[in-house]
């Protein structure tokens, strides 16, 4: 069994035990069965490694040193380890060859309780098989204020193949195929290593540029629901070339007609209609057919197609978009409406984006996917402003693994109305702080993607 | 543990070399590559993971270099350094197939082949990797804000209304247990099934609103890889719409010795669905390949098979009979067989000419197989000889042919030889295909005769005369008319038991 295979399966058994002393007396033999089988199971692993660490940074869980993904079916017990550990303000837990199932269970009872309580009952007993290393003062705030260089040099390499691309298929110039292969696989590296980081740099959209951006930040999106999804790395690989190339039929279409500002004629909505085929014939003329490409055919193809069967291009009844084409599908009208472009010069805010995508859900979008889309982004997604009780506004940094109404945000606007490079709040952590509403961060003068930079 | 690495990355360079040299199926490559992996593997079980980093020519374990190699062709650090590679880790549990594709790729010796690319291809669950791009600038600059006056309050009032937004709509993105194990099942059903159908489908799609030549050039390159797969189902999907664009060749490229002789593993296939879909896709074919498709003919080991290969030449050959009559020249007794049943599926007028120097075969298959053409042409007559062939199954399937296309100038002549004593030597199968010939093509005298044999009062040879009476019951019975059964009845009520039985047992089997 692979690290990453171990790590999620001693979670998924860890929390039953956890959830159970919630309910249950410590003698009753749901607990007892449950701390048994846990501990059976650690043994197993302790015939090849001597101690099973547990380290959370930047609400990440690693697994002797293996990121644990927030999958679909892992998710409700990472999230919970997470925010017991961040609670109890944990940096590293680790069990050591030897425990038993008594000691456990005593862990157990132990690890539901508040911060203060957790310490005095640890250092009051001894666990011998259990190491703990606490966070140190002011560690947790500014943890997640570390630039990920490797993500913004992913993100900003990709920024330029997906430009070189469009530019060169534009012209008629051939494209470099290498490249754009090499960073679908970087991004899929960076999407498992820094999920929340890279997913805030979508938030950058260039005006003039905002295809090659919209295209990228689509395959990002993508990337980080089929991952939450369980998407193993090939089918992570498929997914965001597809997802990047999903507009790549627009490149047959007129600039003018792209960025025309008044109402589209019939005769031009229609046009525009056809870059979904189009798309099918860019992607065979760049990249061929390989397994690839074929996948990205098809999502070109149906990215428009409706849950219930409406969408363009026309189909048969019973041709249903596939997995892929449902993600994108999401994925696109979000990054869409959060743009601004020609004729939408104020972009919805992501808030309101994410409200659109979820009372949409059967009749656009994939109801299942919707619901998972939703879990990653929060209701307040990434480089939401929100205006705060305290009369401050935030800057949504990142989203709060299980629980979704409460992010991480950074005050960027004071009581006085002036811009501010204030603290960061764990709304989830801190909370008489409360959301108000959220609003538009153009009121203040300010671009959000500047502050993940 | 520095000796322990040592070894490992000397085994490896080992490996690495007879790899090169060698090639992976040659046992030289065997006898360095089992002891890497069993060293690695002894380590790993030890120590769970090897981390060794990448730099231009030298490969470093906790900053010690383990390996030096500055000739770029020969150095395993620099073909990883020069695509990104930065480090490379070996975990626990790796698998000797993981580490014979590791090799593999490393060893490519393509130019343009990117070792990075290799390797995120394999996706290894054992082997990890770093990648680093070039150094990008950071070109981008956040753009200004708008300073004009917008009215934000009333854009967000607007929009909600708009989009009919339910600012206060609840929002649990839970899934339910069911819906987690449908979008799982959605998963590993479309990892399992191939995306060939439906990129088939698009492409397809496409073209009904426009012709493209990239999109019909795709379906074609789709088309070569399905027949180079004997995926005749999807291959047959493709030809049909190609079919639309006369202009386009797209089978011409098939009719060649080589690929058509490639398809003899579809000739017996076992499963008769892919049997049946290659014959489907060989029927876009032209009369080019023909001969080649006679070859492809002559390994059919199932008679069913043969019978429906033979039909689709004859459809794929049109009318045009030349390139089949190639074949009548034919040593090999199977193909002159073949050729001859073909040109009597096609029903041609040219046929009986062309097989007239073949009537007097020596091989009895030959003449059997033009009992047949001649049968499905049409031309009884030349049939007739073959009533006194030396072989008793050449005789009565010429029999039963002449009986079929009722030729009647042969009656007489039959009759003869069944009154002729000699007739009851014949077999009974050959003698039963005589009155069957007689009743097929009767005249109103035919019961009176067949009455007469089976009332005959026979004082000698009795026991070998009971065939003809059966004979004549059966064939009355057969004519079924009021006056031939009749005959069987009052035969039924003869105090002659010879007759008596045999009526009864016709009749018997008449009204079952
Ligand atoms: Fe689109
Ligand atoms: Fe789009």
């Amino acid at each position: 069994m692979s690290i990453y295979t171990s790590g999620k399966t001693i979670v998924a058994l860890l929390y039953p035990l956890l959830k159970a002393v919630q309910v249950y007396d410590v003698n009753n033999d749901v607990v007892i069965n449950t701390a048994k089988k846990f501990v059976a199971f650690m043994e197993t692993l302790f015939s090849t490694i001597s101690s099973l660490e547990f380290v959370r940074y930047r609400d990440y869980i690693f697994f002797n040193k293996q990121r644990l993904k927030y999958e679909i079916d892992s998710y409700a017990n990472l999230q919970f380890l997470n925010s017991r550990l961040k609670i109890l303000r944990i940096k590293s837990l680790t069990f050591l060859s030897g425990i038993k199932h008594q000691e456990i269970i005593d862990f157990a009872v132990i690890f539901k309780e508040d911060k203060v309580t957790f310490l005095k009952q640890f250092v009051l007993k001894r666990y011998p098989h259990i190491k703990v290393e606490f966070l140190k003062a002011g560690e947790e705030a500014d943890e997640f204020m570390e630039d990920g260089k490797f993500t913004k040099r992913t993100y900003f390499k990709a920024l330029k193949v997906t430009k070189n691309m469009m530019q060169n298929l534009w012209s008629g110039r051939p494209v470099d195929v290498k490249s754009s292969r090499r960073i679908v696989y970087n991004l899929v590296d960076t999407i498992s290593r820094d999920e929340f980081g890279i997913l805030a740099l979508t938030t950058i959209k260039n005006f003039d540029e905002y295809t090659f951006n919209h295209s990228l930040n689509v395959g990002i999106l993508a990337l980080a629901l089929g991952q939450r999804i369980g998407l193993d790395r090939r089918s992570l690989a498929r997914l965001g070339t597809s997802g990047i190339l999903h507009d790549i039929g627009k490149v047959e279409i007129s600039k003018e007609l792209i960025n025309k500002v008044q109402k589209l004629t019939d005769q031009e909505w229609e046009t525009l209609k056809m870059h979904s085929n189009f798309g099918v014939r860019e992607i065979l003329k760049t990249r061929g057919l390989d397994e690839i490409s074929m996948i990205a055919i098809t999502v070109a193809y149906q990215h428009h197609w409706n849950y219930d069967g409406t969408g363009y291009p026309l189909r048969e009844k019973e041709e249903e978009p596939t997995l892929f084409s449902r993600v994108v599908r999401i994925c696109d009208s979000y990054d869409a409406m959060t743009t601004a472009r020609s004729y939408q010069p104020i972009p919805y805010l992501p808030h309101f984006a994410l409200r659109v995508i979820w009372s949409n859900q059967n009749r656009l979008f994939d109801p299942i996917l919707a619901k998972v889309f939703t879990q990653l982004l929060g209701i307040y997604p990434v480089g939401s402003c929100l205006e705060l009780n305290t009369g401050e506004v935030g800057l949504v940094m990142r989203q709060n693994p299980g629980n979704i109404g409460s992010p991480i945000v950074k005050i960027i606007v004071d009581r006085n109305h002036e811009k501010t490079d204030g603290r960061t709040i764990d709304l989830a952590m801190e909370v008489q702080t409360k959301i108000v509403r959220p609003t538009y961060p153009q009121m203040y003068g300010i671009n959000p993607s500047a502050y993940f930079l | 543990m520095k000796e322990e690495v040592d070894q490992i990355v000397l085994g490896f360079t080992k490996a690495f070399k007879a790899l090169q040299m060698y090639g992976m199926n040659h046992s030289s490559f065997r006898n360095f590559y089992v002891p890497f992996y069993e060293n690695i593997s002894e380590f790993l079980s030890k120590n769970n993971e090897l981390n060794l980093q990448i730099d231009k020519f030298t490969i470093h374990h906790d900053n010690r270099i383990v390996y030096k190699e500055e000739e770029m062709d020969l150095s395993i650090a620099f073909r990883l350094f020069k695509d990104g590679v930065r480090s490379i880790g070996f975990m626990g549990g790796i698998t000797s197939d993981e580490l014979l594709l590791l090799l593999d790729v490393i060893s490519q010796s393509k130019k343009d082949y990117d070792v990075a690319l290799g390797l995120w291809e394999c996706d290894f669950s054992h082997i990890s990797f770093y990648v680093v791009e070039e150094e990008e600038v950071l070109d981008y600059r956040v753009p200004d804000v708008p300073t004009e006056f917008v009215d934000y309050d009333e854009k967000l009032k607007q929009l909600i209304l708009r989009e009919k937004i339910d600012i206060d709509a609840v929002i649990i993105p839970d899934l339910k247990p069911d819906e987690v194990k449908n979008l799982m099942n959605n998963i590993t059903d479309e990892e399992k099934a191939s995306i060939l159908p439906l990129v088939i489908k698009t492409l397809t799609d496409f073209l009904h609103t426009e012709r493209s030549k990239e999109v019909i050039d795709g379906l074609i390159e789709l088309l070569e890889s399905c027949v180079d797969t004997k995926d005749f189902y999807n291959a047959r999907r493709i030809a049909y719409k190609l079919k639309d664009y006369p202009e386009v060749s797209f089978i011409e490229r098939f009719e060649n010795a080589t690929t058509i002789m490639g398809f003899k593993e579809m000739v017996n296939v076992p499963q008769n669905e892919l049997f049946n879909e290659f014959l489907a896709f060989i029927g876009f074919f032209s009369k080019k390949s023909v001969p080649f498709l006679l070859q492809l003919l002559s390994l059919a080991g199932r008679a069913d098979r043969l019978h429906s290969l033979r039909h689709r030449i004859a459809y794929i050959a049109q009318d045009d009979i030349t390139p089949i009559a190639e074949f009548l020249k034919s040593e090999d007794t199977m193909s002159l067989v073949s050729a001859i049943a073909i040109i009597g599926i096609m029903r041609n007028i040219e046929a009986a000419k062309l097989l007239q120097p073949y009537i007097d075969h020596p091989d009895a298959r030959v003449r059997l197989e033009i009992i047949d053409a001649l049968g499905n042409v049409k031309q009884p007559d030349l049939l007739v000889q073959y009533v006194k062939d030396p072989q008793m199954e050449v005789r009565i399937k010429a029999l039963r042919l002449l009986a079929k296309l009722k030729f009647p100038q042969m009656y007489p002549v039959l009759l003869d030889k069944i009154k002729d004593k000699t007739f009851l030597d014949l077999e009974f199968s050959e003698q039963r295909e005589y009155f069957n010939y007689l009743t097929a093509n009767a005249d109103s005298n035919l019961v009176q005769i067949l009455k007469s044999m089976l009332y005959k009062r026979k004082w000698f040879g009795r026991k070998k005369y009971r065939v003809m009476r059966r004979l004549a019951a059966i064939a009355l019975a057969q004519i079924g008319s009021s006056e031939s059964l009749e005959a069987l009845r009052i035969g039924a009520e003869k105090r002659n038991k010879d007759i008596k039985i045999v009526c009864e047992l016709v009749l018997k089997g008449k009204s079952k």
